[in-house]
């Protein structure tokens, strides 16, 4: 983009432009700051979302499982990972629909 | 009008729409509980803390109608978000509860559906005002992202 031919000594347009250069940058900045935010206000909401999928996945898990020995789903704590994975058992390796959760104390 | 005012023009009118959707939405849970059929915990489980939500959104609405009613060149979009980024916080337990609130509404529809508010004609209406403040928050760094975009445009006078 050609600037107009300013006589040395007359800044005027030069001033401007600085001027217009900083208040872009200003304005980059300021949204910048307010691009984080959000998109960390919509990763806490998303993590809600799939915190509350695994919870669904629990509930079904507890109602699917025929026996569950002496466990007890309650102390299992947060279910981490759900997904049908091969499962290697005494027997053989099998397919199954696997959740993996960790005891707490 | 340049390719900026048009962005600034849908993020205002679409906060403005929303505000308008979360009024509706509100005045729905105030019709349930007056009509007093179902209980207030199965309310509740509806609509959590929608009022809250509510509140603050309007709070919001105002910040964006503030910046708004600047002049272009001192408008900064990005600062309600930084300003109020703790303040949405309260979308969490909601969103958490989109799921359940669907299916509780949907076991008691029959119920809420005899009242007659338009929000509630038919249960899609009403899962999709309940899906409302989720889509809302995926829509706030697209907004901000395409109004980075205008900085460059407006320098060509687009």
């Amino acid at each position: 983009m050609l600037r107009p031919f300013s006589p040395a000594g007359s800044g005027s347009n030069h001033q401007q432009d600085l001027s217009k250069k900083s208040e872009d940058a200003a304005v980059k900045e300021d949204l910048a700051t307010g691009i984080a935010a959000a998109e960390r206000v919509l990763s806490k909401a998303n993590e809600a979302v799939n915190r509350d999928m695994l919870d669904e996945a629990v509930e079904e898990l507890n109602r699917r499982v025929d026996d569950w020995k002496s466990h007890k789903v309650d102390h299992f704590g947060s279910l981490l990972l759900h997904g049908v994975y091969t499962v290697i058992t005494g027997r053989s390796d099998q397919e199954k629909d696997v959740g993996i959760f960790i005891e707490c104390a | 009008m340049s390719y900026r005012d048009h962005i600034i023009k849908e993020m205002v009118d679409t906060e403005r729409k929303y505000v308008q959707d979360l009024e509706n939405l509100h005045d729905l849970k105030k019709a349930v509980e007056q009509q007093g059929d179902i209980p207030g915990d199965i309310v509740h489980h509806i609509f959590l803390n929608i009022n809250s939500i509510l509140d603050f959104q309007r709070r919001f609405l105002i910040k964006i109608e503030t910046t708004n009613s600047m002049p272009a060149a001192s408008q900064r979009w990005g600062t309600p978000f930084a300003t109020y980024e703790e303040g949405f916080a309260i979308y969490q337990p909601f969103i958490a509860n989109q799921r359940k609130a669907a299916q509780v509404a949907n076991q008691v529809f029959d119920q809420i559906k005899v009242i007659q508010h338009p929000v509630a004609c038919d249960f899609n209406t009403l899962d999709g005002f309940l899906l409302k403040p989720m889509q809302r928050l995926v829509k706030y760094p697209l907004l901000l992202k395409v109004s980075v975009a205008t900085i460059f445009t407006s320098r060509f006078g687009f």
